[in-house]
C-alpha cells in the first residue's frame, strides 16, 4: 500500500515533468516573441534585448527548461551576479510577462474562487445527481423516473455557456434576487460569497448531476440483478437495508472512481464556469494567460491543473482498493 | 398433522415479448421437518423457478405466480412482501447455487452471516459477529475466528458453499431449500457439503429441499423425488419406489444414461434423444413425447392430451404423468429398462 502509493507519487511526478516539457515546447516552437510582448507600447528594439536577457530567453531551451525545474524545487536568481539579480523562491515558476508578479502567487491568489466553486458545486450535484438517481433506480417505471431521467438527459445534453447566461439573465437581470457571480473571501464576507456563488454552483451541478443521476440509476439497476442481492431477500432483509447496504454500496464504487477524476479536473480550473461568470479563479487565469502568450504563467496553469489532476487519480486509485476488497494494489 | 411445507397447484408464468413462459405448471408436493425432499430436473425444467416461489422472492416481478404454497400454516403466495420477509431467513432459507455471484463481494463473510442473524434476533452486534463465528465452525470452516474476516473471494469454491449454508442456517431455520448446491463443486467437496447437510438436518430437525440435476446425490440424500419436466412434475414419489421401480420414460432414460462400474466401457453411454423444449412453445399433449421411445404404445393421445399425474398403484405415494398403462409400462420397465440397469 505504501509502497504502491510512494510508486504512484513518483510516476506522477515524471508526468508532471513531461507535461511541463510539452508545454515548453510549444512554446519555443510558437512564432512569437515573448520578449516583444512583455516590452508594451513604447517599445525599442535595445528594450527587447534588454527584456530577452531578463527572462533569460537567450539561453537554449534545455536551460531555460532545466533552471525552470530547478526553481521549482529549490527556487532561483534570475539575472545572477548582476545588479539587477532576482531572487525568485522555490517553488519558482517564473514572473508573468504580463503583469510582473509571480505566477506562484498568481495561482495562489485564485486557487480559492476554484476551490469555492468546484466544492461547492460537488456537494450540489453529488447530493442532487445521487437522490435522484435512487428514486430513479427505486421506482423505475414509473412518471418519477420518466421525469427525472428524461430532464437529466435534456441537462446533459446542454452547455454551460448557455446554462449559466440563461440563469444568470433570469436571477440577476430580470428578478434581481443574485448579485453578479464574482468571488469575494468566504472568511470577509461569508454572505456575499455565497450569494455571488450561487449560480456557479448551480450551473455546474445541473450539468453535472444529470450524469451522475443517469450513472447512478443504470448502476443500481444493474446490481439490483445481482445474484447477491437476491441473497439479501432472501436473509429477510428490510428493502431499505437490501437498498442501501447491498445496492447502493456495490453502484458506489464506479461513481466515486469518476467523482475523484471530475473534482480533480475541476479543481484544475472551471474554465468555462470562470469565464461565464466572470470569476478570478485558476481556469480564467489560464484563459487570460494563453491568450496573451504568457509562458510562466500558462506552464503553471498547466502543471497546477495536471497536479490535481495526477493526485484526483491517486486517491480514486487507492479508494477504489478501500471500496472493492478483491483490488489489491501492487 | 400436515407437512411443513405444502405446495398446491403451483404455476408460475413470465410474460416476455415472445409470449408467456410457462416456467412451473400446477405443481403439488409437500415436505415434513426432517424429511428431504429431492427435485431432479434438467436445465429449465423450472426446479430453480419453484424454490424462488416458495421463497416469495417473485414477488415485485413480472411473474405471475398462482396456487397455494403453505410454509408452517402462512400461506405465501397471497402474503404482502412484508409478511413473507418475516419468514423468510428464519421460517425458510435458501443456499444458492453460485456462492461467489449469491454473496456480496464488499462484505466478509462474518458480516454477512451476522446479518443474516440480525434480522430476526434481537441482539446485539457482537452477538450477531459470535454468531456467525459459530456457524462457521459449525460448517467446518478451520480456524473460524479468524476466516469470519475474509471476503467470499478469499475463499474456496468449497468454503465459500459452507459459507453460504452458514448464512442459511444461522436462524435455523425449519425449511432448507439447497438450490444444486454441489454443482460447481468437485466430488470430495460434494460429499463433504452433502454430509453436513445430513447432519444439520439430524440436529435440527430441519425440512430439506434439494434441488439438482444429480440422481445419484438424490439416492444418497433424499427421502422422496420430484422429477420435473418442462414446468410440471412428472414422476413423485419415494427415493426407493423411484428409483426401483421408475414409472416414466424420462426417468428411465434418465437411469440408462448414468455410466456404471459393471458396464462394458467400449460401449457408448445410452443418452435421452433430442433437446429439452423451449418453455415458449411446449410441445402440445405429454411435453416428453417428441423425445419418448414409446409412443408407439399409446398413439395419438401423446401429442394431443396432457397426461394426467395419477397414482401408480390405489392409495400408494407414488405418482406418474404418462399415457401408457400401468401393465405396459411394468412390462417395458421389466423387459426392457431393467436388463440395462
Amino acid at each position: 500500500m505504501l509502497k504502491y502509493t510512494l510508486r504512484r507519487i513518483v510516476s506522477g511526478t515524471l508526468v508532471l515533468g513531461i507535461v511541463s516539457a510539452i508545454v515548453f515546447a510549444i512554446f519555443y516552437i510558437l512564432p512569437s516573441d515573448p520578449a516583444r510582448l512583455a516590452c508594451g507600447k513604447s517599445c525599442t528594439p535595445e528594450l527587447v534585448a534588454r527584456i530577452q536577457v531578463a527572462l533569460e530567453l537567450d539561453q537554449s531551451l534545455p536551460i531555460q527548461y532545466g533552471r525552470f525545474i530547478k526553481g521549482i524545487f529549490v527556487g532561483r536568481t534570475y539575472l545572477e551576479n548582476t545588479d539587477a539579480a532576482r531572487e525568485c523562491g522555490a517553488p519558482c515558476l517564473g514572473y508573468s510577462y504580463q503583469t510582473d508578479l509571480p505566477v506562484t502567487q498568481l495561482l495562489v491568489d485564485r486557487l480559492p474562487a476554484t476551490l469555492s466553486i468546484a466544492i461547492g458545486a460537488s456537494i450540489l450535484w453529488l447530493l442532487i445527481g445521487l437522490s435522484s438517481g435512487i428514486v430513479s433506480a427505486l421506482r423505475r417505471g414509473t412518471w418519477i423516473d420518466r421525469t427525472s431521467q428524461g430532464f437529466a438527459l435534456a441537462a446533459a445534453s446542454l452547455q454551460i455557456y448557455f446554462v449559466g447566461l440563461i440563469l444568470q439573465f433570469i436571477f440577476v437581470d430580470k428578478l434581481a434576487w443574485l448579485p453578479m457571480p464574482g468571488y469575494t473571501s468566504p472568511f470577509d464576507y461569508p454572505l456575499d460569497w455565497a450569494k455571488q456563488m450561487v449560480l456557479p454552483w448551480v450551473t455546474l451541478a445541473f450539468l453535472l448531476s444529470a450524469i451522475y443521476s443517469r450513472l447512478t440509476r443504470s448502476g443500481m439497476i444493474e446490481t439490483m440483478g445481482e445474484d447477491f442481492v437476491r441473497t439479501a431477500r432472501a436473509k429477510g432483509l428490510s428493502s431499505r437495508d437490501i437498498n442501501l447496504k447491498h445496492v447502493l454500496r456495490a453502484a458506489m464504487t464506479p461513481i466515486v472512481t469518476v467523482f475523484g477524476l471530475d473534482l480533480g479536473s475541476l479543481l484544475g480550473g472551471a474554465v468555462i464556469t470562470e469565464y461565464v461568470f466572470n470569476i478570478p479563479g485558476l481556469g480564467k487565469l489560464s484563459t487570460e494567460a494563453v491568450t496573451n502568450l504568457d509562458l510562466p504563467v500558462v506552464t503553471g496553469t498547466v502543471l497546477f491543473a495536471a497536479f490535481f489532476i495526477i493526485t484526483a487519480n491517486i486517491i480514486v486509485d487507492l479508494l477504489y482498493s478501500a471500496l472493492d476488497p478483491k483490488v489489491r494494489l501492487t | 398433522m400436515s407437512a411443513f411445507l405444502e405446495v398446491k397447484n403451483l404455476s408460475v408464468a413470465f410474460p416476455t415479448e415472445d409470449g408467456i413462459v410457462q416456467a412451473v405448471d400446477s405443481l403439488s408436493f409437500s415436505v415434513e421437518k426432517g424429511k428431504t425432499l429431492g427435485i431432479v430436473g434438467e436445465s429449465g425444467s423450472g426446479k430453480s423457478v419453484t424454490s424462488l416461489a416458495i421463497l416469495g422472492l417473485q414477488k415485485g416481478s413480472k411473474a405471475q405466480v398462482s396456487g397455494e404454497i403453505w410454509v408452517d400454516g402462512n400461506e405465501i403466495i397471497a402474503a404482502s412482501e412484508a409478511e413473507v420477509r418475516k419468514l423468510r431467513g428464519k421460517a425458510m432459507s435458501m443456499i444458492f447455487q453460485d456462492a461467489l455471484a449469491a454473496l456480496h463481494p464488499y462484505y466478509t463473510v462474518g458480516h454477512q452471516i451476522a446479518e443474516a442473524y440480525l434480522v430476526h434476533n434481537d441482539v446485539s452486534k457482537k452477538m450477531a459477529a459470535a454468531r456467525a463465528v459459530e456457524m462457521l465452525d459449525r460448517v467446518g470452516i478451520p480456524e473460524p475466528h479468524k476466516r469470519v474476516n475474509d471476503y467470499p473471494h478469499q475463499f474456496s469454491g468449497g468454503m465459500r458453499q459452507r459459507a453460504m449454508i452458514a448464512m442459511a442456517l444461522s436462524c435455523n431455520p425449519s425449511l432448507l431449500i439447497a438450490d444444486e448446491p454441489t454443482t460447481a463443486l468437485d466430488v470430495t467437496v460434494q460429499a463433504q457439503i452433502l454430509e453436513l447437510l445430513r447432519d444439520l438436518q439430524k440436529e435440527f430437525g430441519t425440512a430439506i429441499i434439494l434441488i439438482t440435476h444429480d440422481l445419484g446425490v438424490v439416492a444418497e440424500t433424499a427421502d422422496d423425488i420430484l422429477l420435473m419436466y418442462a414446468g410440471k412434475q412428472i414422476e413423485y414419489g419415494t427415493v426407493r419406489d423411484v428409483l426401483q421401480v421408475p414409472q416414466h420414460p424420462y426417468a428411465w432414460g434418465l437411469l440408462t444414461s448414468i455410466p456404471r462400474l459393471t458396464g462394458d466401457p467400449s460401449l457408448a453411454l445410452t443418452a435421452i434423444q433430442g433437446a429439452p423444449p423451449s418453455l415458449i412453445s411446449v410441445p402440445s399433449g405429454c411435453a416428453f413425447h417428441p423425445r419418448c421411445t414409446y409412443v408407439d404404445n399409446v398413439g395419438a393421445a401423446c401429442a394431443s392430451i396432457i397426461p394426467e399425474l395419477i397414482p401408480v398403484s390405489e392409495g400408494k405415494h407414488h405418482s406418474v404423468r404418462c399415457h401408457m398403462s400401468a401393465k405396459v409400462r411394468e412390462d417395458i420397465f421389466a423387459n426392457q429398462v431393467k436388463p440395462q440397469l
